[in-house]
């Protein structure tokens, strides 16, 4: 070894293999400025010794502890909670429930579809007339009385057209009649 | 009867925060010397443990048992510490803490055997902030915490090449400040 090597490998002097420990040595035992260099390393290497053996510690360990254990318990509550959530998910995401869920979503959207293409029922006229007029001339008055008791019931002269013209194809109704030859006469 | 520790890690796996326990109290002096020595805080090196050990509870299922338990914990703390280095709060620690000052302020003690130890540990791990981030971690982990060379490897995901190189480079330093401040102090002494 030469000098420049002696002071490269000085550093590393515990990382040598034994060959060049011996040889590093050997450089030494004829050597008195590598001794001198060498010996200066080794009282930096004796102050950092001496700070690894002072190992430094916690002001207050139990303090220490007990602040990570505490840490550790709400990590441990949030991991709890979270598992509860993935069980149930575990289950949403089983085949059978999954296939439950797209039986009722087809049938929801059946259902929706046929309420849309059902005809819609027609109103149907209940209920009777009080009485019936004697002239063109409106009786407001027995009307009025349906009307009043049941609004829905009230014949109107759309419906009664409409209810004539069904039956047999002409118009039915004395009254009706009478007043659809008064707006509409005859040419 | 002490339970061996691999029972007490399976335990813990388990969810026995009591075995978790006996976990702590027993690495967690190793923890804080390591974080300590990174960060020369009181408070940031006692954060820096307790995060390690909240990431050793959330992974402990990951944990393989054919590394060591405290490899696999210094490797955690180590980050941890690097992480701590690399932010802003460490950057500006750093700024502030100017070497030859430490030299100066540490050079009215007598050299060696006469120096205080706890001002020898300061000025060391003060003169280990002026190193790179992984020559300080290698040089801590191996000079400080006295671990092989193997295992610096394995916890810095380094090959032993680097991890020499690195150690050479951080020696040499340490070399020349502490030469420096030994013979500052025996011309002091002479004076």
């Amino acid at each position: 070894m030469t000098c420049s090597e002696i002071h490269y490998a000085v550093d590393l002097y515990d990382l040598l293999d034994e060959q060049q420990r011996m040889q590093f040595d050997a450089h030494l035992a004829t050597c008195a400025s590598c001794r001198k260099y060498v010996a200066q390393a080794q009282r930096a290497r004796n102050l950092v010794q001496a700070v690894a053996a002072a190992r430094p510690m916690p002001d207050n360990a139990a303090r220490l502890t007990a602040n990570i254990m505490q840490n550790v318990a709400a990590v441990q509550r949030r991991q709890q909670r979270r598992g509860l959530v993935r069980q149930v998910a575990s289950v949403v995401q089983l085949p059978v429930v999954r296939y439950a869920y797209a039986l009722v979503s087809i049938l929801l959207v059946a259902g929706f579809a046929y309420e849309a293409t059902r005809p819609a029922a027609l109103p149907v006229a209940t209920g009777a007339y009080a009485a019936t007029a004697n002239s063109a001339t409106l009786n407001t008055s027995g009307f009025l009385k349906n009307l009043k008791r049941d609004t829905l019931a009230a014949p109107t002269l759309l419906a009664c057209l409409k209810v004539s013209q069904m039956s047999d194809g002409n118009l039915a109704c004395r009254d009706c009649e009478k007043m659809y030859a008064k707006f509409y006469p005859k040419p | 009867m002490q339970k061996p520790e691999s029972d007490i890690i399976l335990l813990a796996q388990e969810g026995d925060t009591r075995a978790f326990r006996v976990l702590v109290e027993r690495y967690q002096g190793f923890a804080y010397a390591l974080a300590f020595r990174f960060t020369v805080e009181t408070g940031s090196a006692e954060d820096i443990v307790q995060e390690a050990f909240i990431r050793v509870w959330k992974n402990l299922s990951r944990y393989r048992t054919e590394i060591k338990f405290s490899t696999w914990l210094y490797t955690i703390v180590t980050n941890l510490c690097l992480d701590y280095l690399r932010s802003r709060y460490g950057r500006n620690r750093r700024q502030l803490q100017d070497v030859e000052q430490v030299l100066h302020a540490r050079s009215g003690y007598a050299a060696d055997t006469d120096l205080h130890q706890q001002e020898l540990v300061n000025a060391i791990l003060l003169l280990a902030d002026a190193l790179s981030a992984r020559q300080r971690a290698v040089f801590i982990l191996r000079d400080l915490e006295g671990l092989p060379v193997e295992e610096v490897c394995e916890i810095l995901s380094m090959s032993a090449g680097n991890v020499k190189s690195n150690l050479h480079h951080a020696r040499s330093f340490m070399r020349e400040k502490l030469t420096q401040y030994y013979q500052d102090a025996v011309k002091k002494e002479d004076v």
